[in-house]
């Protein structure tokens, strides 16, 4: 079997998993409880969460706990908009955005709010100068993701800071779930941000919003204080702790894993060059992790239904939203139908090994002829 | 004139052509627009015979379609097509 989705979803780590199955077993008890063993299970996940913080150099930020990055934009973006309503309406994102950030956007249109969508240039990056010109004193929020999933384009979120921080009554969002493990950022740049431990060899059904102290949101879930207000619900401690533990791993093998992505990476694309009328999608400015290419003439589902059926497992957009049979952001970038409706994303990760690569490229090789 | 927009909440096109579309017909008192939740609302969805590319606009007048307009349009693309 030869994966090559890994922006989809990751296996989770050996170590990450052992140490899941013994926190399990020991800390089961409801950190709201007020017995010594609901302390123990409370002072855990402080810990943890204080790890968390410093393993992401973030200072003045709080973190609140979600089932994953979905949920996590949801707070983000319904929750500041809803609370601020009375400030303004008018809110700022990208076309690049993953379905749940697009989605939130699109809730809040039709409860009367007012979304513009940036232009960009030909790589895919956000034209700055637009959305400086965009922001209006009605304007509460821009939403632009650090890295899309479906291109892996990095965006110059330094300055998309720059341009908002000119702006008091305007706050930056982004979603960083698939830059987290693959590139250097410096969070404290971003008032709130989201993310899932499943994108960095974490377990699935954990993720977080991390915002700023003093940014309030309305809560979109109703319960009870818990961890937060913002977030009813027992704690889940044992995925709390494996969230952090994941993240210790991806910072403490940071750099051997990117020089081996880098490496494959090199390898995939000079072999994948081999292959006639095949056009990348992804460029430069993406992440190593992430080869978006087209066989225009093919379509997308053939070409991967072809690459399953020697186990070979890519993606052809994002995985929440197949429904479409073209890739939009590919059209968005290349307005060009047929590459958009023959993309697939190949992802990459340090496990990846040349072996895998090589059979990869003899496969599509077969598929493209 | 009757429209009925099919569209994705998670589809950005769809988000782009949901406001440009309001905008666009705001001042038209004779325009009423019905959206279709292309997840939420299958069933209706299938009776328009979409493809595979979101949004779809479709136009009725005197209960004939008369226009389909699929996926995103600029302003000007509109004004063509509706002849403005």
């Amino acid at each position: 079997m030869i994966y090559l989705d890994y922006s989809a979803t990751t296996p989770v780590d050996r170590v990450v998993l052992g140490q899941f199955y013994r926190d399990v077993k020991t800390y089961y008890a409801n950190p709201n409880s007020q017995h010594a063993l609901g302390k123990e299970v409370q002072a855990k996940i402080a810990r943890s969460q204080s790890r968390l913080s410093q393993l992401l150099a973030i200072q003045n930020h709080d973190v609140i706990y979600t089932s994953g990055a979905t949920e996590a934009n949801n707070l983000a973006l319904l929750g500041w908009a809803r609370k601020h309503q009375s400030s303004g309406m008018h809110l700022i994102t990208s076309p690049f955005e993953h379905p749940s950030v697009t989605a939130c956007f699109s809730q809040l249109v039709l409860e009367g709010y007012e979304v513009d969508v940036l232009s960009f240039d030909a790589d895919g990056r956000i034209n700055l100068e637009h959305l400086a010109q965009l922001i209006r004193p009605d304007t509460t929020l821009v939403s632009i993701g650090a890295v899309s999933s479906e291109l892996g384009i990095i965006q110059d979120v330094a300055s998309i800071h720059h341009i908002c921080a000119n702006h008091p009554h305007v706050v930056f969002h982004s979603d960083v779930t698939q830059a987290v493990g693959k590139i250097q950022l410096d969070l404290n740049l971003i008032d709130l941000f989201t993310l899932s431990a499943h994108k960095f060899y974490g377990m699935k059904g954990i993720g977080a919003l991390i915002k700023r102290h003093d940014i309030v949101l309305e809560p979109v879930l109703f319960g009870g204080s818990s961890a937060s207000l913002l977030r009813p619900g027992t704690p889940p401690a044992p995925l709390i702790i494996s969230l952090t533990n994941a993240l210790d791993i991806a910072d403490a093998e940071h750099k051997s894993r990117i020089e081996t992505v880098s490496r494959m990476h090199e390898l995939l694309v000079s072999r994948l060059k081999e292959i006639r009328h095949l056009v990348f999608n992804s460029n430069e400015h993406s992440v190593k992790q992430i080869v978006n290419i087209s066989l225009p003439g093919r379509e997308a589902k053939a070409i991967q239904e072809a690459l399953s059926e020697h186990d070979i497992f890519v993606s052809t957009q994002t995985a929440c939203a197949t429904k479409q049979h073209r890739s939009e952001q590919v059209f968005r970038l290349s307005q060009d139908e047929a590459r958009a409706t023959s993309s697939i994303r190949i992802s990459l990760s340090h496990l990846t090994t040349e072996s895998d690569i090589d059979q990869f490229v003899t496969v599509l090789k077969k598929v493209a002829s | 004139m009757k429209c009925y927009l099919i569209s994705a909440k998670w589809c950005p096109a769809c988000l782009i052509m949901l406001q440009r579309y309001r905008a666009f017909f705001a001042h038209q008192t004779d325009v009423d627009i019905t959206i279709i939740d292309y997840d939420e609302e299958p069933e209706r969805v299938k009776e328009f015979a979409v493809g595979s590319t979101l949004p779809v606009l479709v136009v009725y007048i005197d209960h004939q379609e008369t226009q389909r307009i699929i996926g995103e349009k600029s302003l000007k693309q509109l004004q063509r097509i509706f002849s403005i």
